[in-house]
């Protein structure tokens, strides 16, 4: 039987990146994308990435615009620039959002093209060609980014289908601030002595103190700033800690003069923890390895996601991987990794499978006779909120 | 019970918070019968209920949930069997101010083991903004203890969020399922 033929790789070409970043791209495509993509230079490439960071990057943008009006194009930056026509990754860049975005503007290219054809042009128009209408397209969009809103966290999708092990986006949270603040807050726990943990802000400090012995946190930023430091990988965060005696401590605590919020301790790891997942699963976690919750974690005090409660039922009721309880409850995969990292931050999570002999089975959750009634209950109590 | 008539059951210890949790979700004002307590628990509360509270969630179309109290005195035990028929889960609540939880615990536990046993508890633990000791994870290790592994979260039985999560989990509990 003959191999079926693998798809030639999408042709990626790179406006604005230094030389260092298009070959850790280049490594990126050949690994984790498994050769999905390939660079290639200006002329010869079917898609687009934009560094709108660069310093002249909206020239660039302009100058690619005009001379290849028909190649969709990924741009990448700090902050959305709201350019037409083009789909959004933000940064750090999540090498697998990177790659589903090419290949959305990837097909999106190939759809202006097949419609070239069907209209009787020879080649591709020379202006941008309208996309066809479809509800779930917008003209600009985002490539699977967190939102802005506190109120309620919702976790990135990651499509189940879409899932193989080798693409499901890691991240070790010693190499963001998750890592350093827990070490810090650890350290003093053990000390039963106060820890300042000050972080640079737009050129200013601002500190994070924690007292173990009350168990508060005390937090001079903002939690929208907060949420995007914990993406930003710590080398590029100016940071120190120190360790507070107590007359420092109550200075700290009840100094007026700065605003900050407070929270416990396991209020704030919980949600440092969610924002650094963003969707994303640890490292040396494997999705389809069964884990346990030890016990509830304490939910009406943390920063709940759509769908905490009923992922907690399920891992408290019996040992699950984050891929079945994924596919089981039929929600993303991504809120089953956010949930994972908050519970394992605070302590609450079990891998079973270790020095087992055979893994443990998984049996259906029953459902309730009364599963219509409890659905009402629900959806009183949900109805008025 | 008729068909469309079920309740859920919260019980603890006097002063716990049953009936404040109840009027929080409740869609009537909460009926209980109080009486000046001739006994020791008057010295905790100026009100001791001596008989079952009584809250209502109205569902539409006839559908209704009972919620109800237990009376919070031991001398009442004989009447929780009664409450506890056709019930469709227990809310527990500790109260973290009093001398000894861990004990009000181990006796609510064992006065429905049986109902806990067939159906799901939760455990609501009040008045911990002053009383931080002991910690949720004290309960669960005590809980352990007694083989019992139910979710236990922190409460204000005035903030209706918190009875409303308290019943979600419940739900939930019971059946994983809801919301697919």
């Amino acid at each position: 039987m003959p191999k079926q033929k693998k798809a030639d790789p999408i042709r990626v070409t790179t406006t604005g990146l230094d030389k260092r970043s298009q070959e850790v791209l280049r490594m990126a495509f050949s690994s984790a994308g498994k050769g999905a993509c390939i660079l290639v230079d200006e002329a010869s490439a079917e898609v687009g990435i934009c560094n709108m960071d660069a310093s002249n990057a909206r020239t660039l943008w302009q100058q690619n615009s005009t001379r290849y009006p028909e190649r969709p194009m990924v741009v990448i930056s700090v902050n959305d620039p709201l350019l037409e026509n083009s789909i959004y990754v933000s940064k750090p860049i999540n090498i697998v959002l990177l790659l589903n975005a090419i290949k959305q503007a990837h097909a999106v290219g190939c759809i202006n093209q097949a419609e070239a054809i069907a209209t009787g042009t020879t080649k591709p128009a020379s202006t941008q060609q309208s996309r066809p209408s479809d509800n779930s397209k917008p003209s600009h969009r985002r490539a699977g980014s967190p939102p802005s809103s506190t109120e309620e966290f919702k976790i990135p999708d990651i499509k189940l289908s879409e899932i193989k092990e080798e693409v499901v986006s890691y991240y070790s949270p010693g190499e963001f601030l998750q890592g350093k603040l827990h070490d810090a807050f650890n350290f003093a726990h053990e000390k039963e002595v106060a820890t300042q943990f000050s972080i640079k802000v737009d050129g200013e400090w601002k500190n994070i103190t924690a007292d173990p012995v009350h168990k508060k946190v005390f937090s001079e930023i903002e939690d929208d700033e907060l949420k995007k430091l914990c993406t930003t990988p710590i080398f590029c965060i100016e940071t120190k800690s120190s360790f507070l005696n107590k007359k420092e401590t109550q200075y700290e605590l009840y100094r007026n003069d700065k605003p900050h919020s407070e929270s416990s301790i396991d209020q704030f790891l919980w949600k440092i923890a969610l924002w650094t997942s963003s969707g994303r699963m640890q490292k040396g976690i494997n999705p389809s390895s069964p884990i346990q919750l030890k016990h509830w974690p304490n939910l009406t005090r943390l920063q709940q996601s759509p769908n905490d409660i009923r992922i907690a039922a399920l891992l408290s009721e019996q040992p699950s991987a984050p891929a079945l309880v994924a596919k089981v409850l039929g929600i993303p995969l991504g809120e089953v990794f956010s949930f994972y990292a908050a519970s394992h931050t605070l302590g609450l999570v079990r891998s079973v499978t270790k020095n087992r002999a055979r893994p443990p089975s998984f049996n259906l959750p029953q459902k309730s006779r009364h599963h219509s009634l409890f659905g009402k209950i629900l959806q009183k109590i949900s109805g008025a909120n | 019970m008729s068909g469309n008539n079920h309740k859920i059951i919260f019980t603890g210890p006097v002063g716990a918070g049953k009936t404040t949790a109840i009027s929080a979700i409740s869609d009537i004002p909460v009926l209980k019968t109080d009486e000046n307590a001739q006994d020791m628990t008057k010295k905790r509360k100026q009100t001791t209920t001596v008989a079952m509270d009584y809250g209502l969630l109205n569902l539409g179309d006839g559908e209704r949930i009972h919620l109800y109290g237990t009376p919070g005195q031991e001398r009442f035990d004989f009447m929780w069997e009664i409450l506890t028929q056709g019930g469709l889960g227990l809310i527990l609540l500790l109260d973290n101010s009093r001398p000894d939880p861990f004990k009000d615990m181990q006796f609510f536990v064992n006065s429905f083991s049986d109902f806990i046993s067939d159906k799901k508890m939760v455990v609501g633990i009040t008045h911990m903004e002053n009383n931080p000791a002991p910690t949720i994870e004290t309960y669960h290790h005590h809980l352990k203890k007694h083989d019992i592994k139910a979710p236990v979260l922190e409460v204000d039985a005035r903030k209706k969020e918190d009875i409303e999560t308290l019943l979600k989990v419940l739900l939930y509990s019971l059946d994983p399922w809801l919301g697919k």
